[in-house]
């Protein structure tokens, strides 16, 4: 990890790009291994804002946004209504490649602002974020609340920390059931509001070792792993009743 | 501590895991029964996904049937052609529920159709349950006050419906010969409820087979043992290829916790009296019933919910 931010000092020393602001970042680590401890994990993210000499200094503050999109996945959202005196799920919306994971931290700034700020960086890259109106919204709001009570959806105004007016850090908290796969990190700097530039990182989530390997088993080859699972139950069940009946 | 599951991909907390199992395990034990239906309801009241729950507990079913089995099965206390056409039946009954399982967790409706089933089910068996055995209590009481000896419990007639069905069949062990229709209609329907709910259903087997086909009582409980390991091993084998929630690692933590809990429970059963038991045991399936029956009448606080589909 030293050396990477070794890298990075470097980089910010030697600088030499040709706009007038250049973001340089890196995460603490691009790999979480999940195994049986695994229980979520926190990974920093550390950036700096390079400026060359020909640059005129600005006056405006720069402002950070670092959007973390977790792997795509498809969700059944459901809600409840009382048919013949009982709650059932009832009228569904179905959301497909859906991030199951969306952390959104930045640098203190009011909601609306930040919401700007997102608004033109979707913009820029040509996306449209007028997703998810009229009856799908509240669909979406119900999934949107039930990520966030899990800490899978984070909106962390103020996370992103200036350290001095040009080296940033925030803090990508994972919970322990975090979806396994792709994680693209996007950081954004702003100044007056103004999108000045981008920096793409990303980070795997994976299973490891054991963990891996039963997992991949009990896909790829679904017969055999049944077999074996009750295998293990009958061999538990006869081993139990032996060790019991001769003590 | 916690543990990662790797197929259920979540962590859990070993040691409540274990508790659970080592819980259930000695009402299993205490009671006689497999103790399915509580492990089930507790691991989806702890917040496990419903649908690995009822995968996972099939084969922790397994392994706390099989050393039973096996006890019985030295004794030559197992009517073998009787468990072999259960648990022939029974696995047909197996993919069809494994199946039903499956497509109602792609639609998002397993988790209440688990609940209605539970309801109807446990609140069913619960009042007959305690029926039964508070009358039986009563029963004996008031004999005891005449100074006789108390009575067992009837067994019914000789001749029912059942036995008056085709397709007889000879079971030399049980010393019955009946009809094979009923037997197969048992194991269908009790194994697909079974492997829908992540019951092993002794505890509705044995009366079925005690009170309808009126086997023996000397081969009853090893028969329906044998034939729960057999139907339990296909449930397992069905769910891990159709839904793939079977969790190895929970089900070995509830493996551990079951087997032991069993061995306390059977030891702490031999000083209380059986009516007493039941009494106990129809009002506990009574209450797990009764909870599952709040959750569908009682208005949710969130009314909305979540199924992941694909990733």
């Amino acid at each position: 990890m030293i050396a990477r931010w070794a890298i990075l000092l470097a980089l910010l020393v030697v600088g030499g790009a040709a706009r007038s602001e250049t973001l340089v970042a890196d995460l603490s680590t691009d790999t979480i291994s999940v195994n049986s401890e695994f229980g979520g994990m926190d990974i920093a993210l550390f950036g700096v804002i390079q400026r060359d000499d020909q640059t005129v200094a600005r006056s405006g503050r720069y402002d950070v946004a670092v959007v973390v999109k977790g792997p795509g996945q498809d969700v059944l959202v459901q809600k409840k209504a009382r048919r013949a005196g009982i709650w059932i799920n009832a009228e569904g919306v179905r959301f497909q490649d859906i991030p199951s994971y969306l952390g959104v931290f930045t640098t203190p700034a009011s909601p609306q602002e930040i919401t700007e700020w997102l608004r033109s960086a979707e913009r820029s890259k040509g996306e449209d974020l007028t997703l998810y109106t009229g009856r799908e919204g509240q669909f979406y709001e119900a999934f949107s609340a039930q990520q966030r009570e899990e800490g899978l959806y984070l909106n962390e105004i103020g996370a992103v920390e200036m350290l001095t007016d040009r080296f940033f850090r925030t803090v990508i908290p994972l919970p322990g059931d975090a979806e396994h796969g792709r994680y693209d990190v996007e950081v954004l700097l702003f100044v007056e509001g103004v999108l000045l530039n981008t920096h793409q990182l990303e980070f795997v989530v994976a299973k490891v070792g054991v963990e891996q390997s039963v997992f991949s088993f009990s896909r790829t080859q679904p017969l055999l792993y049944g077999l074996s699972v009750v295998v293990l139950a009958l061999v538990t069940g006869y081993v139990g009743g032996v060790v019991f009946r001769r003590s | 501590m916690d543990i990662y599951l790797p197929i259920a991909e979540m962590p859990v907390g070993v040691l409540l895991v274990l508790a659970m199992g080592v819980g259930v395990g000695l009402i299993s034990g205490l009671f006689g029964v497999g103790g399915g239906f509580l492990m089930t309801p507790l691991l989806i009241f702890a917040g496990i996904p419903p649908a690995v729950a009822v995968a996972s507990v099939t084969p922790q079913i397994v392994a706390s049937s099989a050393s039973g089995a096996l006890a019985y099965f030295r004794r030559r206390q197992v009517d073998l052609k009787l468990a072999g056409i259960l648990t022939l039946s029974g696995s047909f009954g197996a993919v069809a529920g494994a199946q039903l399982f499956a497509l109602l967790g792609a639609r998002g409706q397993l988790s209440v159709v688990i609940a209605i089933s539970y309801t109807l089910f446990l609140a069913t068996i619960g009042a007959l349950m305690v029926n039964e055995s508070v009358r039986a209590v009563l029963r004996n009481r008031a004999a005891r006050k005449r100074g006789a000896t108390p009575q067992p419990t009837r067994r019914g007639g000789e001749h029912g419906w059942v036995h008056r069905l085709p397709l007889k069949v000879r079971f030399r062990r049980s010393r019955l010969y009946i009809s094979i229709l009923p037997v197969v209609g048992l194991g269908v329907s009790i194994s697909f409820m079974g492997t829908l709910l992540g019951i092993g259903g002794g505890f509705i087997m044995l009366p079925a087979l005690i009170y309808l086909l009126k086997v023996p009582t000397s081969v009853v409980v090893g028969t329906s043992l044998l034939q729960i390991v057999g139907v339990m091993s296909m449930a397992t084998i069905m769910h891990s290829v159709a839904s793939q929630t079977v969790d190895v690692l929970l089900a070995f933590i509830l493996m551990i916790g079951g087997v032991l809990g069993a061995q306390i429970g059977a030891s702490l059963g031999q000083s209380l009296r059986g009516e007493q038991l039941r009494v106990l045991l129809g009002l506990l399936v009574l209450a797990v019933g009764i909870r599952f029956a709040l959750d569908l009448i009682v208005e949710p606080s969130n009314l909305y919910s979540v199924t992941v589909i694909g990733g």
